[in-house]
């Protein structure tokens, strides 16, 4: 049986809003598997968002367990969780999420900065990947002079500079048309095919298909099928 | 690591120059106010030592009590010339000097002014320019005790009469002529430079005042105690006077630190603007850090997303607050000693070329601390709060 690299167990996440609770998250049983692409689909207020947050370990819950690589999260301080973050999980948002100040190769450098990576290397290693994403004549431009398909796959490029196990893409084609999107979404089934655990989450059923499996949310917590 | 966090820094501020720049602005008023006024009030401290340093600690000033008496030449003097005969006597005293201080015409090539004119005793008056540190720009001493010889000092001849004042010139006193011997190089101060010398026979000649003395300067034996030296003048003169105690007997040093005490009020006071300032100015940095914080949490979010730790985060913003406070600073220390050398150069042409400004380096480099303290100081908190975010509610941020 092969390990999960994340493992959500009985998952839940409440938030106060003022006097009233709001549990985002009830119960949420998952598990994401080396090498698969998953897509994890549910209409909003399905708590997609929470899980997200949980899925990539970028906070704790309120009740249940959390297993990064087989560890529980609650274990790890708030640094030591994002060192280790760093290390497996790649992030690519949907309003792509790039420092505006930075050049394509710096911003795909700075993971490897938090990492501790030489300059040297970092600089290598982020314009080996953006010429693989097909950015490599773009290394100096800063993210205003790109288009969003371009600043998208400086994104992914930026996922996968500490060679992560797997990559989270948070509804990726959300702010681009229909054919910069499938674009896209070819790009992360080729870094799904180098090994690269992919966890898509979206709102759009069109987009699931395009993975090996999908996760439906229902009110927080995961259903057979919407 | 470091050199990584400089560069990623740099290049954030490089590409917000403008609100860099609004940033630094409060910083550089601040501190430059503060530097103006410390280089400022040290240069008029070091000038006020230095000058005492020619004049000499071993020197007592015999004067009429402040209170008890108006200006000089008022003929509310109550120092006589009887009691240059009782500080004469006092063993410590190498010689006394008794001036004699009266307001007179003064005419010049058809020009009058009214002005002070000194008397001064003529067997000591070599050896009080010579204890002074003057020197003669033009000209040498009064010839004689009753020749109508006269000394003036260099604004005299220079600026103060349309037409400028050379030797054998002729200055009426009063409508007596004198004729100038002697022109004194600058001193550096108005008061000092604008000094008209005649023999002290000549000037109670002119007002037939024979009896006052404005003051008596008395020069100490090598080697005596002035604080000993001024008790002992002060008791001869007790005595003398039947207990009369309108006089004060000061030593150089006693005046310097009435000097000095004064100096430090101004100095308090000039101070205490500059701190105000710079209160003004630290609120001013801590909101604009405050503000650069708060529209960078979608940015923080995204670092820690990343794989930025809590203190990564921290130290990338400390950084930024920390660079623009030293180079708020170092503009604010270069523009404030600026300034300082502007009120110089203004101090000059008013005639005090004896204000030299100065800036210590201690004083440089803790303007530049305090600036990177206060900058530091006021991006902490907003930095802080910011590194604790959720990444992703942070990233949703603006």
């Amino acid at each position: 049986m092969r390990k999960p690299i994340i493992r959500l167990e009985n998952v839940w996440k409440t938030y106060s809003l003022g006097e009233a609770k709001v549990n985002a998250l009830q119960g949420l049983d998952l598990e994401i598997f080396p090498g698969e692409f998953v897509a994890v689909q549910g209409p909003s207020g399905s708590g997609k968002s929470t899980a997200v947050n949980m899925i990539g370990s970028l906070d704790y819950p309120s009740r249940g367990k959390v297993y990064l690589n087989g560890r529980d999260i609650t274990s790890f301080s708030e640094s030591d969780l994002a060192q280790l973050r760093g290390q497996t999980i790649g992030f690519v948002f949907q309003s792509f999420n790039l420092l505006p100040t930075l050049s394509a190769i710096d911003n795909v450098a700075l993971p490897m900065m938090f990492q501790g990576v030489s300059r040297q290397k970092q600089l290598s290693t982020a314009r080996e990947i953006l010429v693989r994403v097909g950015l490599g004549h773009r290394l100096d431009n800063r993210p205003g002079q790109l288009s969003g398909g371009e600043q998208q796959r400086v994104a992914i490029a930026r996922a996968m500079a500490n060679n992560p196990e797997m990559i989270l893409a948070d509804e990726p084609t959300g702010n681009l048309d229909s054919s910069t999107g499938k674009a896209i979404i070819e790009l992360l089934k080729e870094v799904n095919k180098e090994k690269k655990t992919i966890v898509m989450v979206t709102h759009d059923v069109k987009l699931s298909r395009e993975a090996d499996r999908t996760i439906y949310l229902k009110d927080g917590k995961a259903v057979k099928r919407l | 690591m470091i050199p990584d966090y400089f560069r990623l820094v740099l290049n954030q501020l490089r590409r917000r120059t403008l609100r860099a720049s609004l940033t630094v602005l409060g910083i550089i008023i601040g501190i430059a106010a503060i530097i103006a006024l410390l280089s400022i009030s040290q240069g008029l401290k070091s000038s006020i030592e230095e000058q005492f340093q020619t004049f000499g600690v071993d020197r007592i000033i015999v004067s009429p009590k402040a209170s008890q008496t108006s200006a000089p030449g008022t003929g509310a003097t109550t120092l006589t010339t009887d009691d240059i005969t009782t500080v004469e006597k006092v063993p410590d005293v190498s010689y006394a000097a008794a001036f004699l201080l009266e307001i007179l015409r003064v005419e010049y090539s058809r020009q009058k002014i009214s002005t002070y004119v000194t008397g001064l005793p003529f067997d000591l008056h070599k050896q009080l320019i010579k204890d002074y540190g003057l020197k003669f720009s033009e000209g040498n001493y009064l010839s004689s005790l009753s020749s109508r010889e006269v000394i003036v000092g260099h604004r005299i001849a220079t600026d103060t009469f349309d037409k400028s004042l050379h030797i054998n010139n002729q200055l009426l006193i009063n409508d007596v002529p004198f004729r100038v011997v002697g022109i004194l190089e600058s001193i550096g101060n108005p008061e000092d430079d604008s000094v008209i010398w005649i023999s002290m026979d000549n000037l109670q000649e002119i007002t037939g005042n024979k009896k006052s003395v404005s003051m008596i300067d008395v020069k100490l034996n090598k080697g005596s105690d002035p604080i000993q030296a001024a008790e002992k003048i002060k008791r001869r003169l007790q005595q003398a006077r039947e207990d009369d105690e309108s006089f004060d007997v000061l030593t150089a040093d006693q005046l310097l630190s009435q000097f000095n005490l004064v100096l430090g009020i101004v100095q308090a006071v000039l101070i205490g603007i500059a701190f105000i300032s710079l209160v003004v100015g630290a609120v001013g940095i801590t909101t604009s850090m405050y503000a650069a914080v708060t529209e960078r949490i979608a940015e923080i979010g995204i670092m820690k997303a990343i794989g930025a730790t809590n203190n990564q985060v921290m130290s990338v913003f400390l950084l930024e607050a920390g660079l623009l406070g030293v180079f708020g600073g170092v503009v604010g220390v270069l523009l404030g000693f600026l300034a300082g050398k502007g009120v110089e150069t203004i101090a000059h042409q008013a005639g005090f070329t004896i204000l030299t400004v100065s800036l210590s380096p201690g004083t440089a480099i803790g303007g530049v601390a305090f600036a990177a303290l206060v900058a530091l100081s006021s991006g902490l908190v907003p930095a802080y709060q910011a590194s604790r975010l959720n990444p992703v509610d942070a990233m949703r941020f603006g």
